[in-house]
């Protein structure tokens, strides 16, 4: 059964991508959730929670307001707090038992905007959904709402430097990962307009539809890029750079991404032919993130037969049709056992067989904090390598 | 008993009131919004049931509520005793709860190296707001295996202002599949309600082991037998209030006796327990002077070292945190913050005791949303008593210590005394110790006593 799950773990839920999108814009942020999801977002999703204050709780739904949907309760508990307190903006996601119970966080949001007139979003979040789901609406949402056209962004000669799109310590960790793309931007010689969304606030946010391009560098960031394309003619690139040839790729894309306003890939180039006798390769993780290390392994260790399996809802349409699409832990054990090398997080482990080659790249989404010593540094032009890969 | 359904009078946004303006009727701060510390050594859900000795333990709902419990088990070594079926979208619409939750469980019992001798399968809120009918899966299960012990685990947090909490549920839970005997043995008792083991040094313990009574502690239990003959035992020790409804069940279908024996701190009321204990067994009353005497001395030399330096203390520290508190004002030492967002009814008169004789001691939220925001660092000299209280008070001195650590009686005093003295002379890495979930969990209970068989626990960090 699809459902079942002995081995494998769950990846952190839509509620929690929100979270660590918004983490460190200002804002208030609530959970509608009885109790949990506070805990294990804090505590395993969440490596900032100890040293850097935000303003994140749980509305402690109980069974009385939940039967009698005494939403009143919540719109004013929110109330109370943005009241005293005044942050930038509000967000209400839900979990899975009020998204049952029908609670109608869009229009609970709506009230609460009306009567304290702080911009208020409310995420139709059901608990089920991945944090990819989550990011990517939140990213979505402040672009909408605080990104606005201004007399500096009218052409692309007027604009500078780019954003990068997709960062919260889900899918970067807090070990170096975030500061290195900054640095690989500067190195590139694009300035850092904004960063959604880690060491940023939120006016740098808003500052995005200024920028000349954007780099997308997970599929959190996506959705969002789309729009400022759409709706500011910024054009994107996908990718980040894993390693040299990565480092150099994407700073040709980015400079013909300005040069002519059309959207680009790391990924655009066909698959190389298979070489006789090439190991198997499998890289399970988030689609950027892993198409990224594909290409490192092809271009720089000469890999030919690298296949990337998402586990995720989205994937950035990054993958090739050679490809998997899967969450199921029957699926992924096939998989991973039908190839020589594998490349994941690593509980994965767990379900392989025991002579393949298991090469470990943890990923906060996944396994939380508890392989944060294990933590690889994997962006920038001295990417970490896979010794045991290495030609 | 605190309504905690009451509407505060208390302003949002005050965590901090004078000890004097608290009540035992009403919820000392105001609710809402809830703020959840780092301070993670409490037990959970996932913790708890694994003390049962080769029990399996399967969780049903969403991935947002499955993630908690399932990195919990990876961290401390329990996912060989774990799984999980994942709900979606499309099972509760299409009305698949049931065949869902039955087929996934025989899926995942099919799949195991050897068969468990309990598998206790956790439905959650989802699944009994929507009517899922549990009975007629339960009565399936037990057809199809009937050699495996079926309990019933709610994961249903909407209930924790409810007349039964998580908490008294899960004691509930644990000692479910414990049968009916003919006969008790009248000279064994369990010790009940607590994921940690009782001291056998504690009064109660020497009293009991002075007269040749076996106590069975379900936290020290190594086979899956030990746990089914704790329905032999003639009676339920529990110093723990939440295991008071398990107590009363286990006397309606087991026949056996319970007996509260609080973990407080006040002399007067343990001396009174222990002649409650005594009377309940026929036996000779303890003669406590001796360990009276050591107890003041540990108190008094304790208080010869800390001085004067300010003292906090939290609910988690000890079920009867507010008798502690009195304790230690009694003899000079100075406490000055509480932090809780309730008071239990055996702590009413301490509460009195302390508001007129030690009206200066601050009482603090633990949970409000403005505790996020309140400074922590830089607070001066503190010696805390549990974590919440290190993690408030931003102290590197703490007595690191959950649900009274098994400590009872005129021992317990002295131990706790000997405990400030150490936390007073050693400075300790707070966040590293209290970032980690279930403290014990691994090295006392699980680890030593080979509860995690295969894999160990998985700890990376913090």
């Amino acid at each position: 059964m699809k459902q079942v799950y002995t081995k494998l773990c769950t990846y952190s839920a839509d509620l929690f991508g929100i979270n660590s999108a918004l983490y460190e814009l200002g804002g208030l942020i609530v959970m509608h959730d009885a109790s949990g999801c506070n805990s294990t977002y804090n505590t395993h999703d969440e490596p900032r929670w100890y040293t850097m204050d935000s303003m994140i709780y749980v509305s402690g739904l109980v069974e009385q307001d939940a039967i009698l949907g005494n939403d009143e309760r919540l719109i004013q508990d929110i109330i109370n707090v943005a009241e005293t307190e005044h942050p930038k903006f509000i967000a209400l996601s839900r979990s899975v038992l009020p998204t049952y119970l029908g609670t109608d966080v869009r229009g609970i949001a709506k009230v609460v905007e009306k009567r304290t007139g702080i911009p208020t979003f409310g995420f139709a979040t059901n608990g089920m959904d991945s944090y990819v789901c989550g990011a990517s609406e939140a990213y979505t949402t402040i672009a909408r709402r605080f990104c606005r056209r201004s007399d500096a962004g009218e052409t692309n000669h007027d604009r500078k430097g780019i954003n990068l799109l997709g960062i919260t310590p889900l899918d970067f960790s807090v070990t170096g990962n975030a500061e290195a793309l900054r640095s690989a931007a500067e190195e590139a010689g694009f300035p850092l307009r904004s960063c959604w969304s880690m060491h940023c606030t939120l006016e740098e946010l808003a500052g995005a539809s200024e920028a000349e391009a954007t780099l997308v560098v997970s599929t959190t960031g996506l959705a969002a890029a789309e729009y400022l394309e759409r709706t500011f003619g910024i054009p994107y690139v996908i990718g980040f750079p894993c390693g040299a040839e990565a480092f150099y790729a994407l700073q040709e894309q980015l400079k013909e991404a300005v040069r002519t306003g059309r959207s680009g890939s790391l990924f655009s180039e066909p698959a190389p032919s298979p070489k006789q006798g090439d190991r198997s390769t499998l890289i399970i993780g988030e689609a950027v993130h892993a198409a990224s290390l594909r290409f490192q392994l092809e271009k720089e260790y000469g890999y030919t037969s690298v296949r990337v399996l998402c586990p995720l809802e989205k994937d950035a349409g990054v993958l090739r049709k050679t490809d998997l699409h899967s969450s199921g832990e029957e699926e992924i054990t096939e998989a991973m056992n039908a190839s020589d090398i594998v490349i994941a997080d690593p509980i994965y482990r767990r379900a392989a067989r025991k002579d393949l080659l298991f090469l470990e790249d943890p990923h906060e989404a996944y396994s939380g904090r508890t392989y944060h010593s294990r933590q690889r540094r994997y962006v920038g032009k001295k990417a970490e390598p896979f010794e045991e890969l290495l030609p | 008993m605190i309504n905690l359904h009451q509407t505060e009078s208390v302003p949002v946004g005050v965590v901090r009131r004078p000890i004097g303006e608290i009540r035992c009727t009403e919820p000392p701060f105001h609710g809402g919004l809830e703020y959840t510390p780092p301070a993670r050594g409490h037990w959970t859900i996932a913790h708890t049931p694994m003390l049962i000795p080769g029990c399996h333990i399967i969780f049903l709902c969403a991935s947002a509520c499955m993630r908690g419990v399932v990195l919990t088990a990876l961290e401390d070594g329990g996912m060989d005793r774990f799984s999980m079926i994942l709900l979606n979208d499309h099972d509760l619409y299409d009305g698949k709860q049931e065949e869902v939750m039955l087929e996934g469980i025989c899926e995942i019992i099919d799949g195991l190296p050897s068969r468990p001798p309990m598998v206790i399968p956790f439905t959650s809120c989802i699944h009994h707001f929507l009517a899922c009918d549990t009975k007629y899966i339960y009565r399936e299960l037990r057809r199809r295996y009937p050699d495996i012990d079926f309990v019933q685990g709610y994961m249903i947090p909407t209930i924790r202002k409810g007349k039964v909490s998580p908490e008294q549920q899960m004691q509930l839970t644990l000692y479910e599949a414990l049968e009916p005997q003919e006969t008790l043995d009248r000279h064994a008792v369990n010790v009940i309600g607590s994921n940690f083991a009782i001291d056998p040094e504690g009064d109660f313990c020497r009293l009991l082991g002075k007269n040749g009574f076996a106590i069975r502690d379900l936290v020290k239990m190594r086979e899956y037998r030990e746990y089914k003959d704790m329905a032999k035992s003639c009676a339920n020790l529990y110093c723990m209030p939440v295991a008071g409804l398990a107590a009363a069940d286990m006397e309606k279908r087991l026949g056996q006796k319970p007996l509260f024996v609080p973990a407080t701190y006040v002399p007067e009321a343990i001396r009174q327990e222990l002649r409650e204990v005594a009377a309940a067994f026929q036996l000779e009353p303890l003669d406590t002077g001796p360990l009276e005497e050591e107890a003041e001395e540990a108190l008094a030399r304790a208080h010869r070292i800390l001085g004067d330096i300010p003292i906090a203390l939290d609910h988690e520290c000890t079920p009867l945190f507010l008798s502690l508190a009195r304790l230690l004002r009694s003899r000079g030492f100075q406490v000055k913050e509480i932090y809780s967002d309730y008071i239990l009814p055996g702590d009413a008169e301490n509460l009195r005791w302390l508001q007129e004789k030690a009206p200066d001691i601050t009482f603090c939220a633990a949970n409000n949303y403005r505790c996020r925001l309140e400074p922590r660092d830089g607070r001066g000299p503190f010696l805390a008593i549990g974590q919440k209280s290190a993690y408030y008070t931003g102290t590197a001195h703490f007595v690191n210590i959950l649900e009274n650590d098994g400590l009872w009686g005129f021992t317990g005093i002295r131990k706790m005394a000997e405990r400030l003295i150490r936390a007073y002379e050693t400075e300790s890495n707070v966040p590293e110790i209290i970032q980690v979930k279930a403290w014990g969990c691994n090295c006392s209970a699980a680890g030593m006593h080979g509860r995690y068989p295969k894999s160990g626990g998985e700890k990376d960090s913090p």
